[in-house]
């Protein structure tokens, strides 16, 4: 009952999902300054939803007043929009840790039955970075081996503990409780709480990122997202996945073609051997541009060509008026 | 003793009686026949005398004065406090729940405890079956004359302190004319009695009542009422203060528009400006004014005097000369600006004024600007005496014994939060080294 606690259980529920392992050239990929930058513009940074209000649990304090010039104003905002980005950085998205080609430093049969556990080393050397530290195992038939992710965790928090980050997996990433939470809408705290407790290579922290992300893509949750850290994640694991059409549906329903062309960029570079992967986008052809998409490479040609490109701006006004 | 003498009365009386009467032939038949027993009672009889004493100490002295003897306190006793407080004795009367005519003996009497005439027949004088419950019915209604009377006032109606009407409410003002003060509500600052001298009538007493009326929305008012009788003083000053109404800017509807300061007397007064959920942490008086007006969070320190009638002053002083947000931009012709720490001191503009100058380094500091450059002192805090080393110099020892067991309580409620009991990970191998209340019940057994 104990220790069962430590080992995570539902390890099985994002292995029922069909999305595609990432590798590493795909995180190669992601690291592109291009594909960076565009995921940069196509999270919209919103101000009022970056700097909006976050009640931690921490103490309040009344709010501070400035008289202020035009100018100064100006300038705390231009700042302001500094931080913002700053805000925005996306946690990488890396391979995950491989636990069964765990490297062997030696095998010493002589020291078989030493004890009934196992030992662990840790080497907590002032400055070193968790993913970086050296931890060893001593098996109790004197196998020494490297330490896999989930001992490297309890290690690392054990010593060198990070705050938010909890010693034992927490409850709400049991494959019900994360349903129940992603059926809430509960997207950015999901995402926010993997990345404090987990590492990006964590095979865990990719589970739920699939999870979290696969429920966001079929329920059109796009827009909880959008303004915050995980929304260039959540497109690159579109294009990585060639789901990208409802994204793409969403962005020509709201009238915001240049999102879409944005997004068809990042799907070219993520999909250099897709058909679309060739056309070039040339200044002020957007649309030519989202058109050769949509017939090349579109799962959802149907729905997507209805809306493009002809019967686009004037049958469905009234819809874009009421999407803004 | 008593009652042989009193059989010789009896036996007495009976002669005396035979005697006075010479033609009660009837009577003496009567009698014959009642005591056809004692047939020698016909006999002449020698007379016994006996003395009898009709009068006691009971029945020479009235109920008060014997319970006085008892629960009466000497004036000297007095003046060392004797016969106060819970041991107190208290006269009882013995004769509750007595009526003339109906006694130990269940004997109907007509005319006294029966009607003469019972439909068309006279009542007769017949002893009826004892009744068994009788005494212990008197005993106990002479009993519950001693069970005070305690009428309970609901805790949130009791007002400040003990009996005192001091924040207690009064509901909202009586309605006038057609205009009703729905949702107001009353409360009560201070009641007390007041005196002047007059010609006539010597030492004249009056009472005053300040009340502070308001409907939590921003809308209130304070009066003083008088008045010779109590009651009518409340309501006085209930009426008045409804007629004196005035409504107050808050932000947010939780707090003061910002921090002030304000002075009436003697009486000086800093407010605050607090975030949500912070309370009011003020003199009570301040307290109910808050309520009244709908401010919820807010920290005052009084200064100086703290009558009550100076506070209430001072403090409405205060709130209505707080400057809006646009007004304070107009006066510095800049833009107001608020930084919060939950929006990570994103710089949001609550104000601009309409004309924007180009140079703010002369504008002032906003706190002192709106607390009319006075700082307020908050006094240095000290550590408690048993952590100050010239007081204690083994408290670092005590902290260092402190240091192995600080985090076992934090761990006990995670583990009881997790496991639902204190467990670790050598729980399953060995139960029986756990408390006896998370122990399995067959191992628990064994070990009792």
């Amino acid at each position: 009952m104990f220790l069962n606690k430590l080992l995570p259980r539902h390890l099985i529920h994002a292995k029922s999902l069909s999305t595609k392992t990432i590798t590493k050239s795909t995180s190669a990929l992601f690291f592109k300054p291009e594909v960076q930058e565009l995921l940069l513009k196509l999270t919209r940074i919103d101000l009022s939803k970056v700097f909006r209000k976050q009640k931690y649990g921490q103490e309040l304090k009344p709010p501070e007043y400035k008289f202020l010039t035009t100018e100064e104003v100006e300038k705390l905002k231009e700042e302001a929009y500094n931080r913002a980005i700053k805000k925005m950085q996306m946690p990488p998205i890396v391979p995950a840790r491989d636990d069964s080609k765990l490297e062997v430093l030696s095998n010493d049969k002589e020291l078989l039955g030493h004890d009934v556990c196992k030992y662990v080393f840790t080497d907590i050397t002032f400055g070193i970075s968790d993913a970086k530290r050296i931890i060893v195992v001593r098996e109790p038939d004197g196998l020494l081996r490297e330490a896999n992710t989930n001992e490297r965790h309890r290690m690392n928090n054990i010593y060198f503990s990070r705050p938010g980050a909890t010693y034992k997996h927490p409850d709400m990433f049991e494959e019900e409780n994360l349903k129940a939470l992603c059926d809430r809408k509960e997207y950015v705290f999901i995402l926010d709480r993997a990345a404090t407790q987990y590492e990006p290579d964590d095979q865990l922290y990719h589970n739920i990122l699939n999870t979290t992300f696969t429920h966001i893509h079929e329920n059109n949750g796009f827009d909880h997202l959008r303004s915050t850290r995980h929304f260039g994640c959540l497109v690159f694991f579109l294009a990585n996945n060639n789901i990208i059409d409802n994204l793409l549906l969403q962005n020509l329903h709201c009238n915001m073609i240049e999102d879409a062309v944005w997004l068809i960029k990042v799907y070219q570079i993520v999909n250099p051997e897709s058909k679309c992967a060739t056309v070039e986008h040339i200044q002020g052809k957007d649309t030519e541009f989202v058109q050769s998409y949509i017939d090349l490479d579109s799962s959802k040609k149907d729905i997507l060509s209805h809306f493009f490109p002809s019967q686009f701006l004037c049958q469905y006004n009234g819809i874009f008026l009421s999407c803004g | 003793m008593l009652r042989v003498v009193g059989l010789a009365r009896h036996t007495l009386g009976k002669e005396i009686s035979l005697c006075n009467i010479p033609t009660g032939l009837h009577l003496v038949k009567n009698f014959s026949q009642h005591c056809s027993e004692k047939s020698n009672l016909l006999l002449p009889i020698t007379l016994q005398y006996a003395q009898a004493r009709n009068t006691n100490f009971f029945n020479r002295h009235t109920a008060k004065e014997i319970w006085a003897g008892v629960t009466g306190v000497s004036n000297a006793g007095k003046k060392r406090g004797r016969g106060r407080g819970p041991g107190k004795l208290t006269a009882r009367d013995l004769n509750r729940g007595q009526i003339i005519g109906i006694g130990k003996i269940n004997i109907q009497w007509p005319g006294l405890s029966a009607p003469v005439i019972r439909g068309r027949e006279l009542v007769q004088q017949t002893r009826l079956p004892p009744d068994p419950d009788r005494e212990a019915k008197l005993i106990a209604l002479r009993d519950k004359q001693f069970q005070g009377k305690y009428r309970k006032t609901p805790p949130l109606e009791r007002g400040w302190s003990g009996g005192k009407l001091g924040g207690r409410s009064l509901g909202p003002p009586d309605p006038v004319g057609e205009n009703t003060f729905d949702g107001f509500d009353t409360r009560i600052l201070e009641y007390k009695a007041v005196f002047c001298m007059k010609k006539n009538s010597g030492r004249y007493r009056t009472v005053s009542t300040l009340v502070v009326t308001g409907n939590g929305q921003g809308l209130a008012g304070f009066a003083l009422g008088k008045s010779v009788e109590g009651r009518a003083s409340m309501r006085n000053a209930k009426n008045r203060a409804g007629q004196k109404l005035i409504y107050v800017q808050r932000y947010k509807d939780h707090t003061v528009l910002h921090d002030f300061y304000t002075q009436f007397g003697k009486t000086k007064i800093f407010v605050e400006k607090k975030p949500e959920g912070t309370g009011l942490i003020c003199h009570r008086i301040i307290q109910e004014i808050c309520k009244a007006v709908g401010i919820k969070d807010i920290r005052a320190k009084v200064e100086g005097s703290t009558n009550p009638q100076a506070i209430v002053k001072a403090f409405f002083l205060g709130l209505m000369q707080q400057k809006s947000h646009q007004q304070l931009a107009e006066e510095q012709q800049l833009h107001l600006v608020e930084f919060s720490e939950e929006n990570d001191n994103y710089p949001t503009i609550v104000a601009s004024p309409s004309t924007c100058k180009k140079d703010s380094s002369k504008a002032p500091d906003f706190t002192e600007h709106v607390m009319g450059n006075r700082v307020v002192l908050k006094k240095k805090k000290f550590l408690p005496f048993y952590k100050q080393i010239q007081y204690n110099p083994y408290w670092p020892n005590s902290e260092l014994k402190l240091e192995k067991v600080r985090s076992h309580y934090p761990t006990k409620v995670n583990l009881i939060a997790e496991h639902g009991k204190i467990a670790n990970f050598l729980t399953e191998k060995y139960p029986e080294c756990q408390t006896l209340q998370t122990m399995p019940p067959e191992l628990k057994e064994k070990k009792e």
